[in-house]
């Protein structure tokens, strides 16, 4: 009579790592970093009874005395001065609700924008009613994330780069792929303009006529029949 | 009612199992991309999917503005022998959503919902406790900070012998049986769901039956974390140009 007995598999390495990688170590939730004499708890980790703990599975990050835990997998969690690509979701009175793909929607304010046409004038009352004219709910925009509180993350569109955008294709990718570089704005050879945003978002344009990037994707006729 | 064994003379049972031995358990990750985290878990027979969204705006207000958790729990019509229309399990949704409470930092992000869906798609006995480990295993997918990992297991007796991780044959009557979930596979329990009458001395001898096939449970949940983030961690790394 045969009796199976059965528990975890033995872990086999399936994955080739660099030598830099070997040295990065990889935890999960509720192990034990380290005694909490020496270090501070940072993103990723809390005070145990007696020691740090982690509470996202991924890699050790150390700097100076702070310990946190990085997920290779999460929500894009903004930093003052990404460029971040997101899909309008509201129009409130004097802003605009955005989804970013992270924990709370963004906010983008009318006083942030820039009107099209250019200018940067002070916004009316006739702009207020106007907001729909230039963005309403499902429109995509490009913005800079400018502040970044624990309920609320503003966004501005203050420079001709920024606004709404208008033909192209959208790919969404995980955020944890999109490293921070000095630029975000690509033009690819062949004519096409690529937006590599820090959200995980990816915005492709086709070639475009240079009419349509002044005005920033808006056009007001001014003829009076 | 006409008593039946689910053990034969040797005290195997009828799955081929002893009577402290826990189901093989078995896992995919990243079934639905557009989740923020999700698992196809198999513990036995019992297969079930599970999916979880946050955190993410709410507009929801909790009291203290904490993170608002949302879960579901459904048993789809094909899962079991029974001829029976899909249904949502409010105890079951409100004992998982207990559960994960108690182990999500609502803090961490507030004025924010965390959703889980569990859909069992074919349950063999053990439902709740393969979907407390089946969401434990999204939300750690997820990247949303937990306490620990949860694990859960569902035992019983029968005539006397003290069995865990009950299969659809264990669990139907009104054999006593209970749900125990504990955190990091450590001896203390996080959430017990009791059902049915059981004499106060054999309580004991239950939940230390499940606190060890808890253990077994735990070890199995961590190698799958630990293989699911070898797996993230090739393909977020990136050679510095």
């Amino acid at each position: 009579m045969k009796i199976e007995i059965t528990g975890p598999i033995k872990r086999t390495k399936p994955f080739e790592t660099d030598k830099e990688d070997e040295d990065i170590k990889i935890v999960v939730p509720g192990s034990i970093i380290s005694n909490r004499t020496d270090f501070m708890s940072g993103h990723g980790t809390f005070y145990g009874d007696e020691d740090i703990v982690a509470s996202v599975a991924g890699s050790v990050r150390q700097v100076n005395k702070l310990l946190t835990v990085q997920p290779f997998k999460s929500r894009y969690s903004p930093d003052v001065g990404d460029v971040i690509v997101g899909r309008v979701v509201e129009v409130q009175q004097k802003r605009w609700k955005v989804d970013i793909n992270s924990i709370s929607e963004g906010t983008l304010a009318l006083a942030n924008v820039s009107l099209p046409g250019g200018e940067l004038r002070r916004k009316s009352a006739e702009d207020e009613m106007r907001m729909r004219m230039y963005m309403e709910e499902g429109d995509l925009v490009v913005a800079e994330v400018l502040n970044v509180q624990s309920d609320a993350i503003q966004l501005q569109a203050r420079t001709l780069r920024y606004g709404k955008l208008g033909q192209g294709l959208l790919v969404k990718v995980s955020p944890s792929l999109m490293k921070r570089r000095k630029t975000h704005f690509h033009d690819l050879h062949f004519g096409a303009k690529i937006i590599l945003a820090r959200n995980g978002w990816v915005w492709i344009e086709p070639p475009s006529d240079g009419q349509m990037s002044a005005t920033g994707g808006y056009t007001h006729s001014d003829e009076v029949s | 009612m006409k008593r039946f064994n689910t053990y034969d003379a040797y005290q195997i049972r009828y799955d081929g199992r002893r009577f402290d031995q826990i189901r093989n358990i078995n896992f995919k990750f990243g079934l639905y991309p557009h989740a923020d985290g999700s698992v196809y878990y198999e513990q036995g027979c019992t297969k079930v999917i599970c999916a979880v969204y946050g955190p993410r705006q709410s507009r929801v207000r909790t009291p203290d503005d904490l993170c608002f958790i949302n879960c579901q729990f459904s048993l789809s019509s094909f899962a079991t022998q029974n001829k029976k229309k899909a249904q949502r399990s409010m105890e079951a949704g409100r004992l998982l959503e207990r559960t994960l409470k108690s182990v999500i930092d609502r803090s961490a992000y507030p004025k924010t919902r965390v959703d889980v869906f569990c859909e069992i798609i074919q349950g063999d006995g053990s439902n709740l406790a393969s979907c407390i480990n089946a969401a434990s295993l999204a939300l750690v997918d997820a990247g949303i900070p937990v306490k620990g990992v949860v694990s859960a297991v569902e035992c019983g007796v029968t005539r006397g012998y003290i069995c865990t991780d009950l299969n659809n044959t264990e669990v139907r009557g009104n054999a006593p049986k209970i749900v125990l979930a504990t955190l990091d596979g450590k001896r203390e329990s996080i959430m017990v769901d009791y059902k049915n009458c059981l004499h106060i001395n054999q309580m004991e001898r239950m939940i230390e039956a499940g606190f060890d096939a808890n253990e077994k449970i735990y070890a199995c949940l961590r190698e799958a974390i630990l293989l699911r983030t070898e797996e993230l961690r090739k393909i977020v790394a990136v050679k510095e140009l």
